[in-house]
């Protein structure tokens, strides 16, 4: 239980991080765009919006920094997050429930399908150290070189436009209304697919490599050598014995991970208008929308630590010896 | 002289103390040469000079200048534009030659920076413990946590075309935390060893132990942080540049990216305008992933030994497996083929 | 008894005490891993520090040379009280006394060479020398340890060399401190056993002709008997026995001495067991009052498992901390004089009150 208690303020103190470079980047960025902004929509604004602008932008010079810091917490608890400019009047976090789901979705399938992949082979290709398996580690290391949009770019070249396999864009049918159906959740998954494929593409490499290296680890320990000693069939060691106690670290380090996915699957979104956070993140910054850039940041970050929350439960679930420890 | 690849455990798993017989890291001069011999490290090495080559003379050895407008517009590779043109008849090739001097620039400016960062960071907390610590972990388990591309990208978008130094700053300033985990925890490892008590018993300073013992022992795993972060920053800076927020003014192989995507480059099946900036950054890439595997394998022997001799088991028949011996059952005993560690295990019928 | 001339005792510690306070679950409680240990070292002589794992053998070392600090007692270096704070201070002690560790492999900075280790420690402890004075330095360092001839030994790193080298090299270190105490935690148990006599006539030899006082920690008893003039035996944190190597070696008065001394397997005596076999060593966390070795004592009664006993002289320069020897009424009887024979096997020592 201290364990939980322990990470859980962890993540509470990251939050704050995130949340204070948020408070603090804009008031040390030259320039003061906001102004300008709120004057160019002078008749639409309502004073609320533009009080509340001001609590996050700073632009309120009367307060002391501390009463300024006080007010903006308090809002952003209270879930306002600002207009976003790009999109006036809808407020940011309106945005951000509308898109985040379908980031949540492709992060998540990509995720499983990557790790359950990249796990397998790097169990395989760890235990046949220095045989013509180890060709799959360049490969895969290719994969992972290339930043996620390129490969993002030829995927939709060959499968999109040379070979019409899949859709280049956005996440459904357009012209389809969104409803619990078969033919929109057809849609979605049909829209999905080359996004999450190209993601699984090229974060697997990096499970691989962990699982391989764990796998090579774990092969010379002892305990291992005694299960082959015993005469058990060589894939019963390699699972059973070996893999399993490989698989640990991997879990922990797979919280780490989500972090380099989510990134991935930003991108990804920009490349493919998928309509996730991404998306809306890549529209902020080409409109300069800074408080919408500031709140997908926010909300990143918190969908980021709730799966390193989900991670580490996992965790403790499958290691006692993290139950214990308290 | 031989180099014993004698048992020596992976980086992370050392045992404090461990018994004797136990050879580690860049020990002589015969196993750095060892370290170069390796083919993936060369392999690795020479594409990254020649990126860097590149990336000093580019700018004057570019047939066009990059934003220079020209006749064929989005034009397939010839002999005047190697690598085609763009919308406005600009030449692709030239813009992937200037632009490969911002990408590597940010790339190992970064990489220095957030190694500096890490090694401050991740040996000081390792070796004092205690409260600072614990403050030291907390501050790189934060900046870990926090989303690095979303963070850049909230830091550098409001600013107006940010230059390349300023960009590698602010990679940097995300990046360091991994390094810094990895070396506190290598640190925390060799501080409880008797070598660092021994030194500490003849009255050895505390700076002149983490200098010049400690930090030595290090040397692999800040090479290995260092190569991965400039990969992280190299990717990051094309994925900036992609995305719109450095400056347009600066070339980059992701603004010729960028280029291509506003300028619907897929949809006009113009593949030349972007797959060649994607190949040189998978290029460089790979070639890091060569130098750190090289990295990988010199600290570790028992991946050097049994790749090494993988072949050799071939011939006979044997399948290797790490960290064991094989013994043909049906020869006398003569010379073992593998010296390395472990047990005698298998043999199969040639 | 004491062979030193001058009477004053090299290094001297008083109710030295080492206590690790638990955190977490245990918070609160301390493990005792050294209580009220009273020891004497004198130039010119060995004393050895017996006792087995976990005793508390090595944590006294490091509170000997001020590696961690003490929790209580006094630490006296020719006469003057130690303090160790500051890094000069520290220094100073260090000058005066080194310590050596057991893995001769672990305690040697495996990149650098033999050349730098020493090099480092004749700068701490003499300055700055021109370089072929330096050399001459490490010449006659490897010269005494018997490295010979010292420049096949003088470049070599660590992974070159054999156990034995090793551990020379590791004393070479310490003797360039010209140091009046050399303090020895186990420093033959990880080298092969033809190789021990050798290191262990150098430290006689050091003992001889440069008047060194020696602590030699281990937890072989018999090698104490050949390399020792006095022996302390340990158990638990706290010192059970003492008094000359011989009168110890060969009529022991602490049960505890008596197990260790028929623990070294003796091809004439059949196979025996004593109860004290049936026992382990007692948890050192805030540990209750009464004798720690009462549970695997053949001897102990009511009075044992519930004072603690001080170690009392019995005579002769000899202590032994066991109510066998007070003068109270209910105290145990204790007799060690049963032989390791036949006869014994399999004997059961009952208590009388």
């Amino acid at each position: 239980m201290r364990f939980f208690v322990r990470r859980g303020i962890f993540y509470l103190v990251t939050l704050w991080a995130a949340i204070t470079i948020n408070f603090f980047l804009p008031r040390m960025m030259p320039g003061d765009p906001i102004t300008a902004l709120i004057a160019s929509r002078q008749g639409q604004i309502t004073p609320e919006q533009a009080e509340s602008i001001r609590v996050l932008f700073g632009l309120d010079n009367e307060q002391s920094l501390w009463q300024q810091y006080t007010s903006y917490l308090s809002q952003i608890l209270h879930g306002d997050l600002g207009i976003a400019f790009s999109q006036f009047p809808t407020p940011v976090i309106t945005i951000i429930k509308d898109t985040l789901p379908w980031t949540l979705g492709l992060v998540g399938l990509s995720t499983i399908i990557a790790v359950v992949v990249g796990t397998t082979v790097g169990t395989y290709i760890g235990w046949r150290r220095g045989t013509k398996a180890d060709i799959v580690l360049p490969i895969t290391t290719f994969f992972s070189s290339v930043p996620y949009f390129w490969l993002g770019l030829v995927a939709i070249l060959l499968f999109s436009v040379t070979w019409k396999i899949f859709p280049s864009s956005k996440g459904y049918q357009p012209g389809l209304v969104p409803g619990w159906n078969w033919e929109f959740i057809s849609s979605v998954l049909y829209h999905g697919a080359l996004p999450a494929i190209t993601i699984v593409l090229s974060a697997v490499a990096g499970w691989i490599l962990g699982m391989r290296n764990m796998m090579v680890t774990v092969s010379s320990e002892d305990y291992v050598t005694v299960a082959q000693a015993k005469g058990l069939s060589e894939r019963r060691v390699m699972v059973s014995y070996a893999a399993r106690n490989a698989v640990l670290p991997q879990i922990s380090s797979f919280a780490l991970a989500l972090g380099f996915v989510v990134g991935g699957t930003l991108i990804m979104e920009m490349v493919f208008s998928y309509p996730g956070i991404g998306y809306s993140l890549f529209q902020a910054v080409s409109a300069k929308d800074y408080p919408l850039m500031q709140g997908c940041f926010l909300v990143i970050t918190l969908s980021i630590l709730v799966f390193n929350l989900l991670a580490d439960i996992v965790y403790a679930f499958l290691d006692p010896r993290t139950r214990q420890e308290g | 002289m031989t180099v014993e690849p004698a048992h020596l455990t992976p980086q992370e798993m050392d045992p404090p103390n461990s018994t004797a017989g136990v050879a580690r890291g860049k020990v002589d001069r015969a196993s750095q040469l060892l370290f170069l011999r390796n083919g993936k490290v060369i392999t690795g090495l020479l594409i990254l000079a020649f990126f860097t080559l590149l990336a000093i003379i580019g700018p004057w050895v570019a047939p066009y200048d990059p934003d220079a407008l020209g006749e064929d517009s989005v034009a397939p590779p010839s002999l005047q534009h190697w690598f085609g043109t763009a919308n406005l008849g600009q030449d692709i090739f030239s813009q992937v030659l200037v632009g490969t001097r911002s990408v590597m620039f940010v790339g190992f400016v970064a990489g220095i920076l957030a190694t500096l960062i890490a090694v401050l960071v991740g040996v000081t907390a390792g070796y004092l413990g205690g409260a600072a610590d614990e403050g030291l972990s907390l501050l790189s388990n934060v900046f870990l946590v926090l989303p690095a591309l979303p963070l850049i990208i909230v830091i550098a978008g409001p600013l107006d075309g940010a230059n390349s130094l300023v960009v590698a700053i602010v990679i940097a300033i995300t990046a360091w935390a991994w390094g810094a985990r990895v070396l506190r925890a290598q640190t925390l490892s060799h501080r409880r060893r008797d070598y660092v008590e021994a030194a500490r018993a003849n009255g050895e300073s505390t700076p002149r132990i983490v200098l010049a013992e400690i930090l030595p022992n290090l040397s692999a795993i800040i090479a290995s942080s260092f190569v991965g972060t400039v990969t992280f920053a190299i990717l990051t800076q094309v994925t900036l540049a992609f995305i719109g927020v450095t400056g347009l003014d600066q070339w980059s192989w992701g603004t010729v990216l960028f280029n291509a995507q506003s300028n619907q480059a897929l949809i006009r099946g113009a593949w030349w305008w972007f797959v060649p900036a994607g190949l040189c950054i998978a290029a460089v890439g790979v070639a890091l992933a060569l130098v750190n595997f090289g990295i990988d394998e010199f600290v570790n022997p028992r991946l050097r030994a049994t790749g090494k001799y993988a072949k050799a088991l071939k011939k006979r028949g044997v399948r290797a497996r790490v960290g064991f011996t094989p013994v043909d059952r049906h020869e006398e005993p003569s010379t073992p083929v593998v010296p390395a560690s472990g047990t005698v295990l298998v043999t199969e019928e040639s | 008894m004491s062979l030193d001339s001058s009477g004053m005792p090299a290094l001297e510690a008083r109710g030295l005490t080492k206590h690790f306070r638990l955190r977490g679950r245990n918070r609160g409680k301390a493990v005792h891993a050294v209580d009220d240990v009273d020891l004497r070292l004198d130039r010119g002589t060995v004393v050895a520090l017996v006792g087995e794992s976990g005793s508390g053998k090595s944590t006294i070392a490091k509170l000997l040379s001020l590696l961690i600090p003490r929790t209580a007692g006094e630490l006296t270096l020719h006469g003057e009280p130690v303090h160790g704070r500051g890094r000069r201070a520290f220094r100073r002690h260090a000058s005066r006394v080194q310590l050596i560790f057991q893995d001769p492999f672990a305690s040697l900075n495996p990149i650098h060479t033999v050349r730098y280790t020493l090099t480092r420690a004749v700068r701490i402890h003499k300055g700055h020398l021109r370089s072929d004075e330096l050399e001459g330095a490490l010449h006659e360092l490897l010269s005494r340890v018997q490295l010979t001839p010292p420049e096949r030994y003088v470049d070599k790193y660590p992974h070159e060399l054999s156990g034995g080298q090793r551990q020379r090299v590791a004393i070479a270190r310490s003797l360039a401190a010209d140091p009046e105490v050399l303090l020895a935690d186990e420093p033959i148990s990880m080298l092969d056993v033809s190789i021990r006599l050798g290191v262990l006539n150098l430290l006689k030899s050091l003992r001889d002709d440069m008047q060194i006082a020696i602590l030699y920690i281990t937890h072989d008893i018999a090698s104490a008997r050949y390399f020792a003039d006095r022996t302390m035996v340990m158990y638990a944190g706290q010192i059970v026995e003492n008094g000359s190597s011989e009168d110890i070696t060969q009529s022991p008065a602490h049960p505890y001495t008596r197990l260790l001394l028929d623990s070294a397997p003796d091809p004439d005596a059949p196979q025996r067991t004593t109860r004290a076999d049936a026992g382990e060593a007692p948890s050192l966390v805030s540990p209750a009052s009464g004798c720690r070795f009462a549970a695997r004592c053949p001897f102990a009664n009511d009075l044992c498992r519930s004072e603690t006993p001080q170690l009392l002289p019995i005579g002769d320069g000899r202590a032994a901390r066991c109510w066998g020897y007070s003068e109270r009424p209910d105290r145990p009887i204790v007799d060690l004089t049963v032989a390791r024979s036949a006869a014994a096997a399999p004997t059961e020592r009952e208590m009388t009150a």
